[in-house]
């Protein structure tokens, strides 16, 4: 408040702010209504592209089709189980573990190797290109090495989704560590902190809202590649599904997955999303 | 050889096939003043890849664009058909059944045996697991790739030595993993084709082989279909590949090493490698496709229309098709390759 | 100057300069100054005569270009025999009012049980006894100061050293916070240096000022304030003819610094 004058000195900051969030949640509630509008334009779209047939069935199934698939894979009771002898929810449970260890696994790598990268340049300077030469790969480039290391149960898979998902937390760690306000550190050390405190106490929780966008970019990168780690013995997932389902020419079925992916995807941000403000809620006001 | 066989890519091949789709329309032969033939053949080794490397085709139609486009495996062709992308294809007996059953429905033909798979696929078990006999393979891990004609015999196999698939534990896995986890002992044993068919083997026990189930009545077959409207519009252009095909089909038997030289060159292997890959195949010229086992004649049609109704009820047990047409239907679509030949 | 006792603060000769593209920058010095327990020490000076600079040596962020600092007989270094409180209170905003001052008491090895007592005390002598559960962003620019000098207070330090803490706050505000570190800082035994270029808040504050000159900030005035610090309201005290006195032969050292 610069050019605040002394009668409106010692009001509390913060007043303000709850105020200006307040008016939010209308328009809030707006594009809430606008995106489920875009929806359902696009579904009519859709389908209205479906009916007229430019396309056979095959290769453009309707949105009522998939819709159909979504119930027919759901049924266990339907003399196949589901689809190929999972339900979708089993196989969206099965698939959803997978990411889940290997996301686990790739933030804590990133995490703890981001942190020694942000805090020890040498370390840095090592292995900033091993890291940027991971991200580059292509996930199904290095499966196939995964599969003869550690075989063809969850091991490979897990490890793939793993080696996906640790480079951007791993980087997101560092420069977040590199940026912390030296002023916080400062301040520590005269409380008389000691390397230890001020690493767990102020550049973590100064880092984390960075390393939680991190873990976002990694979270989706481990979802995304989770067809490519079910390729091997992985046909009880949901990107298994996706996959025999195109070998097949059941288009139908791949769409299904693929909007299971897409939405259950965008629930997990969502989520992530939420952690985010729960966790730094200071993020944007100081 | 397979030919359903995909790689680990085939469903990023969906991508450009759905693009190819979009322009097939309007790029469909006989348009324009050089008419077009689009031919979609696979990486194995075949007889076709002497007409491609030759050029053949070319050569015989000196006033045509002939395009050769790979695909990873029949489901894609069976893609790019629906698109109508693809005029004339290299593809295996499995995916053929499932296009000429709905909810596919390609409205193609079936103009040719290529070959029949023969002990270029076999199941095999792992010395150390003990295994010497299919009904020994009850609960035990068991690999193929699925959707793979491997997938279709072991399957057979199974049924005919009296074993439930449903007591087996079924791997879907690539070849080259089928071999990563045949040597880290993950897998008991594989219905694998060759090159890796052969690693396995120096340390396995052959339970059965495509040979033999073709000889029990479960062959498995590499065809050539044609997109009907194209085949009525374009007999000349047919009957040209049917004699460039029948001609290479004869070197296979005659003179092996000029068409494994021209299939290493096409894929990349070793003319060794290639030469056993083509011996470890059936090939049947033209008069022997008309026998009563395959094509037969339209007085008295062969035994092939069965052998794709195997194929599909195969499939509608695996929940992959709608329904199983009757017998007529598989009889309409196959075109015996004398009758179009004219010899 | 001479005590026996060992001085809170010691610079001998100390001379201190940045290094920059072109060249070695002097910023202070040489400069001779000690602080005894008890001192409240102003260091008054123009923009740029290493006012800051001279307390970041006393607090050990930075090491002299030449000369000693000592503090309480060593090297310094940061830790929790000083406390320090700077121009923006460096609050963590991912703690709690409570939980800034918690983990300054962590780091002063108070035990756990005595950390929540202490706390309430800390906050209750700043006057912001209920706001310990609040968050740091939610209160005011004063109030965050204030618990930026609590926090510096917890583990009790013998120097407290204050870079122009008040500068950024607004006139009302900035005169109840000099009140109160008046008062709170006349424990036996410790001592501050208060870095500021208001010359009414060093002559209100000090019980000793030191004048520096333009850069290279050298001592140009270190006068005693013999001001009362005790049975005088702040009105009575500001308004005294002493008080004037003091703050007109001040600012005339500050003016002759920059002319």
């Amino acid at each position: 408040m610069p050019q605040a004058l002394a009668e409106v000195s010692d009001k509390p900051q913060g007043t303000a702010r709850p105020a200006s969030r307040a008016p939010r949640s209308t328009p809030a509630a707006r594009t809430v209504l606008v995106r489920a509008a875009a929806v359902l334009v696009l579904l009519g779209v859709w389908q209205l592209l479906a009916l007229a047939g430019f396309w056979p069935p095959v290769i453009l199934p309707g949105p009522v089709q998939v819709w159909d698939q979504l119930l027919i894979t759901s049924d266990a009771a339907n003399g196949q189980g589901g689809y190929a002898g999972s339900t979708l929810l089993e196989r969206l449970g099965v698939s959803l573990r997978r990411v889940g260890y290997g996301s686990a696994y790739g933030i804590l790598i990133g995490v703890v190797l981001g942190l020694v990268m942000g805090l020890v340049p040498l370390v840095r300077a090592v292995t900033e290109p091993a890291v940027t030469f991971l991200r580059a790969l292509p996930p199904l480039a290095y499966l196939s090495l995964l599969v003869i290391w550690f075989g063809i149960d969850e091991e490979p898979k897990v490890y793939l989704l793993m080696i996906a998902a640790f480079p951007p937390v791993a980087v997101a760690t560092a420069t977040a560590v590199t940026g912390v306000n030296r002023q916080y550190v400062e301040a520590a050390q005269a409380l008389g902190a000691s390397r230890g405190h001020v690493i767990a106490s102020v550049i973590l929780p100064a880092s984390a809202p960075e390393i939680i966008t991190g873990v976002r970019l990694a979270v989706g990168i481990a979802y995304s590649s989770v067809v490519a780690a079910e390729t091997v013995n992985g046909a009880d997932g949901i990107g298994g599904m996706v996959l025999n389902a195109q070998r097949y020419n059941q288009t139908s079925v791949v769409i299904l997955g693929l909007f299971v992916i897409g939405i259950t995807g965008l629930l997990i941000d969502t989520a992530i999303v939420g952690v985010q403000r729960a966790l730094s809620p200071w993020r944007g006001l100081v | 050889m397979s030919v359903t066989r995909r790689s680990v890519l085939s469903l990023l091949a969906l991508g450009p096939v759905l693009a190819a789709c979009g322009v097939g329309g309007s790029s469909s032969s006989g348009s324009g003043s050089q008419r077009v033939v689009r031919i979609a053949y696979q990486n194995f080794a075949d007889s076709t890849l002497l007409v491609k490397d030759q050029a053949t085709l070319e050569k015989a139609l000196p006033d045509h664009k002939i395009t050769w486009t790979s695909f990873d495996s029949g489901a894609s062709i069976n893609t790019a058909f629906l698109g109508g992308a693809i005029d004339l294809a290299v593809i295996g007996s499995s995916p053929t059944a499932q296009a000429l059953c709905p909810p596919l429905n390609i409205p193609y033909k079936v103009i040719e045996l290529l070959n029949v798979i023969g002990d270029s696929e076999a199941l095999v078990a792992r010395k150390a697991s003990g295994v010497t006999a299919i009904t020994d393979l009850v609960g035990r891990k068991v690999a193929a790739p699925f959707g793979s004609t491997s997938h279709y015999s072991l399957l057979a196999a199974l049924q005919q030595a009296g074993v439930d698939p449903g007591a087996v534990t079924l791997v879907d896995l690539e070849p080259q993993n089928i071999q990563a986890a045949w040597q880290r002992g993950d897998i008991d044993a594989a219905y694998v084709w060759t090159p890796v068919l052969s690693v396995l083997q120096q340390d396995g026990v052959t339970l059965t082989d495509s040979a033999k189930l073709a000889a029990a009545g479960k062959p498995t077959l590499t065809f050539t279909v044609a997109r009907t409207e194209f085949l009525d519009a374009n007999r000349d252009v047919v009957d040209k590949w049917l004699e460039a095909t029948n001609r290479a089909i004869g070197l296979v038997k005659t003179d092996p090493g000029v068409v494994a030289e021209a299939v290493s060159r096409q894929i990349g292997s070793s003319k060794e490698d290639a030469i056993a890959q083509l011996k470890q195949n059936i090939y049947l010229d033209h008069a022997e496709q008309r026998a009563p086992e395959y094509f037969g004649t339209k007085e008295s049609p062969g035994k092939l229309a069965d052998r794709l109704r195997d194929a599909a009820q195969f499939l509608h047990g695996q929940k992959k098709i709608e329904s199983v047409p009757e017998l007529e239907t598989f009889r309409a679509a196959l075109i015996a390759p004398g009758a179009v030949d004219g010899k | 100057m001479a005590s026996d006792a060992t001085a809170l603060a010691d610079l001998v000769d100390v001379e201190h300069g940045y290094r920059t593209k072109a060249g070695a920058v002097p910023a202070l010095g040489p400069i001779d100054l000690r602080v005894d327990p008890g001192e409240f020490l102003v260091v008054v000076g123009p923009s740029g005569s290493g006012k800051s600079t001279l307390l970041r040596l006393i607090a050990g962020f930075e090491r002299p270009t030449a000369g000693d600092v000592l503090r309480l007989g060593g090297t310094p270094v940061p830790g929790r025999d000083v406390g320090v409180v700077f121009q923006q209170p460096r609050l963590f905003p991912w703690q709690t009012v409570a939980g800034n001052i918690g983990a300054a008491l962590r780091w002063a090895d108070v035990p756990k049980p005595d950390r929540s007592r202490r706390t309430a005390e800390l906050l209750a002598a700043v006057g912001l006894a209920e706001l310990g559960p609040r968050r740091t962003w939610e209160i005011s620019g004063g109030q965050q100061q204030r618990v930026a000098i609590a926090r510096a207070l917890a583990a009790r330090p013998k120097l407290l050293l204050m870079d122009e803490p008040f500068a950024a706050l607004d006139a009302l505000t900035r005169e109840r916070l000099q009140e109160d570190v008046r008062s709170l800082t006349d424990d036996a035994g410790q001592g501050v240096v208060f870095v500021t270029h208001s010359v009414d808040e060093a002559v209100f504050l000090a019980s000793r000022i030191i004048v520096l000159t333009d850069r290279p900030g050298r001592i140009a005035l270190d006068v005693p304030i013999t001001l009362p610090r005790k049975g005088i309201s702040a009105d009575e005290l500001r308004g005294s003819p002493e008080y004037a006195a003091f703050r007109g032969e001040i600012a005339a050292a500050v003016r002759a610094t920059v002319s």
